[in-house]
């Protein structure tokens, strides 16, 4: 049988680990904090708004040094208003044409900035298409020619003012990569304060849904960046050089 | 398969302590990061300690491989991607040529991995007429200028932004400019065109994730997430080593990873990826390939006392620490890896007798122990190698490396352990030095073995009289006088 070297490979490892048979530590992949973890999920689905808005707080200092705009707003609206102002103010880098791709996800849809796009004239594509081959290969060069891509989130980490996207049908990758700005659109309530309460929430997420994490999941801390010319800061390496972040406070 | 040029260690070393630009862009690197990543440590909620924590996360990771392995590919394989165990190099780079020839690739974008420099991947796809493109901004200054890397995580840190206008006025066509923003838009619209267009990505693998099923990628460029989402075929090259158990662990280790790379407190991108795209998401690739290397692996694993160095996870924090790689660079240590981390992890995979002098050239001050996230003992294995070195050994197939000194050593314990004998010795030497002396007092040259003695410096000639014996004289004088 052809399982691509896997045996001999593993074989050697055990050989190298000094034990004949398998040793898997009987221990492996039990949580010792699995009994806290509900406690520590309820601490953070049950934080009051003051809380929240605390850690929205502190998500707008750790944003500062890494290049990233947090604009608290009221309302979908309101997002929806700031993100046709960006379109109208920037201007698109690769082309004339200025064109927004968005997720097809229901906090974009009531932001309600299709309608107004569409009014003011500029180029929307939604990521609802059928994905077959040739699905793909168009929703990429789409999302190549656009100038903005707006997405919302699963969770965001407050002491880092870290997206957390995870793909899926609708909510593609390429829109938070290959446009020049990204606009992330998420509720006051997907903050999270740190790395320690996002795993729990992911881990969570795992148990109620095994294939929950079977898609793509990135991680995004601020535009696009580098420093390999002299050590000297770059915004817009390869991604996306600006990122602007609305949180939704309600009303 | 990548050339070691770690024999000629001490003609690159004086070649770097002589070129004013790298002294100077290797100073501010340290200075940056280096005390970047001390502080980013300090101002960790749980305190420096966290390195610890994380240490012992990655050693169960590595004790228990063999499972953890089995559970990656099971998952990654019930997604739809292939995994592929290479034993070697050249098993490795095989199946990424085949995997591109099925696919009838004729680009490939490449995101910055030292284990395709490990393997040699650039040259057998150049050989097979396939083109590579290199897509961190670092990397791709180095393949324009036909170099090698000299950093793990700043590649191009040896050129200055005058070399590097230069090249891309050559090479990309552009007016000459030495401004680093729009050399980088430059790039950036030179490498979107060959992501766009590439049939292939080629990718590295940071730390896998057993328990879900994935490998994870981290970049601040987004050239990895260009590299893994947009070409139809993604192949991750993953050190066998780079796994770890569960999920939760990511926590420590990303953190303590951003701040050992770069003093961030966290890396700009990171994704996890656990097999081609599902059918319903119109992007990412339509086939994974994840391909785990051992190419010496398994025989650090197997050896109890370097197993240690499997926790290592390549961030580049002991080369922004080292004093030795501040003043030498990259180059000299002449393969994918170097700085403190090449020194011990080059000898074990090349031979330890090849790479001797990367060793051997470490001061074993400890500023790479202190610097590693995953709190590495570092000096240890540098002593541990040298002392192989100096007695032979069997197992790594190591030849005693100067059986005179071996000789010497023996001879010169012998003379210092009897009192009589060492003053004979004295005495001895301090007729055989005097004619040495020059005007100034100073011995400048000793001829035949003991020429390395001085070099590069001045010795003093023995004193006329010992200390001992001086002290025993002033003491006899004083009871004298007492009297």
């Amino acid at each position: 049988m052809n399982d691509n070297g896997q045996e001999a490979f593993i074989g050697n490892i055990r050989k190298a680990l000094g034990s004949g048979g398998k040793r898997a530590g009987p221990d492996l992949y039990c949580r010792q904090t699995d009994g806290k973890l509900p406690i520590l999920i309820d601490g953070i689905l049950s934080r009051p708004h003051s809380e929240r808005l605390g850690l929205l707080e502190k998500m707008t200092d750790a944003a500062k040094p890494v290049n990233i705009n947090v604009i608290p707003v009221k309302t979908p609206a309101e997002a929806g208003d700031g993100i046709i102002k960006l379109a109208c103010e920037k201007n698109p880098e690769w082309g004339d044409a200025k064109i927004v791709v968005l997720w097809n996800h229901p906090l974009i849809r009531e932001t309600g900035v299709e309608k107004s796009l569409s009014g003011l004239g500029l180029g929307v594509v939604f990521s609802d298409h059928d994905a077959g081959n040739n699905g793909r290969e168009r929703f990429i060069k789409e999302s190549a020619d656009a100038f903005i891509g707006v997405t919302s989130a699963d969770y965001c980490v407050a002491e880092t003012a870290t997206l957390v996207l995870k793909a899926a049908s609708g909510r593609e990758r390429s829109v938070s990569l290959l446009p020049s700005i990204h606009v992330a659109v998420i509720k006051l309530e997907q903050i999270v304060a740190d790395f320690k309460e996002l795993y729990a929430l992911l881990d969570r997420d795992l148990k109620e849904n095994p294939e929950a994490l079977d898609g793509c999941m990135t991680f995004i801390t601020g535009p696009s960046k580098t420093a390999d010319i002299e050590a000297t800061m770059v915004h817009g390496a390869h991604g996306p050089r600006e990122l602007y972040i609305y949180v939704l406070t309600g009303a | 398969m990548t050339n070691l040029t770690a024999e000629k260690y001490r003609e690159e070393a004086i070649r770097g302590i002589n070129d004013p630009v790298l002294q100077k862009a290797l100073a501010d690197l340290q200075m940056r990061l280096g005390r970047g990543a001390e502080e980013a440590y300090r101002n960790l909620p749980e305190g420096p300690g966290l390195r610890r924590k994380a240490h012992e996360i990655r050693m169960k990771a590595v004790l228990n491989l063999d499972s953890l392995l089995e559970r990656l590919s099971e998952k990654i394989r019930s997604r739809g991607g292939h995994v592929f165990f290479a034993k070697d190099a050249h098993e490795a780079v095989k199946y990424c040529l085949d995997t591109a020839k099925r696919n009838n690739v004729r680009l490939a974008v490449k995101g910055k991995s030292m284990l395709s420099e490990e393997i040699g991947l650039n040259d057998a796809f150049a050989a097979a007429g396939i083109e590579v493109a290199e897509t961190d901004l670092g990397e791709y200054i180095i393949q324009l200028a036909g170099e090698r890397p000299s950093h793990i995580i700043a590649p191009a840190i040896h050129k200055t932004r005058n070399e590097i206008g230069l090249l891309f006025s050559e090479k990309l066509g552009i007016p000459f400019t030495t401004d680093p923003g729009t050399l980088t838009k430059a790039a950036r619209k030179a490498l979107r065109e060959k992501f766009l267009s590439a049939q292939m990505g080629i990718t590295g693998c940071n730390i896998a994730c057993a328990e879900t099923g994935h490998i994870t990628v981290v970049s601040n460029e987004g050239n990895i997430r260009m590299s893994s989402t947009l070409p139809k075929v993604h192949v991750a090259l993953m050190g066998m080593e780079r796994i770890t158990e569960r999920l939760s662990d990511h926590d420590i280790l990303f953190r303590l990873l951003s701040r050992g790379a770069a003093a961030q407190k966290m890396a700009g991108y990171v994704s996890y990826i656990g097999g081609p795209r599902p059918a319903d998401q119109a992007d990412g690739p339509d086939e994974f390939h994840l391909v785990i290397i051992d190419n010496g692996r398994a025989k650090i694993l197997a050896d109890e006392e370097f197993r240690e160095m499997l926790c290592c996870i390549r961030c580049g924090a002991c080369l922004n620490m080292c004093p030795v790689y501040g003043k030498i660079g990259g180059h000299a240590y002449g393969y994918a890896y170097s700085g403190p981390v090449g020194a011990v992890v080059t000898p074990l995979l090349k031979g330890i007798n090849r790479a001797k002098d990367l060793c051997l050239g470490e001061t074993l001050c400890g500023a790479c122990r202190d610097a590693c996230p995953v709190d590495i003992d570092l000096p240890r294995m540098l002593l541990l190698l040298r002392s192989k070195l100096a007695d032979g050994d069997l197992k790594w197939d190591v030849r005693r490396e100067n059986p005179a000194e071996k000789i010497m050593y023996g001879m010169w314990s012998g003379i210092v352990s009897r009192r009589w004998t060492y003053d004979v010795m004295l005495g001895l030497s301090r007729k055989v030095l005097k004619p040495f002396a020059g005007k100034d007092g100073m011995i400048s040259s000793l001829p035949l073995f003991m020429k390395g003695w001085t070099g590069s410096r001045d010795m003093k000639p023995l004193a006329k009289e010992s200390f001992i014996s001086q002290w025993r004289k002033r003491e006899n004088k004083k009871g004298n006088d007492e009297r």
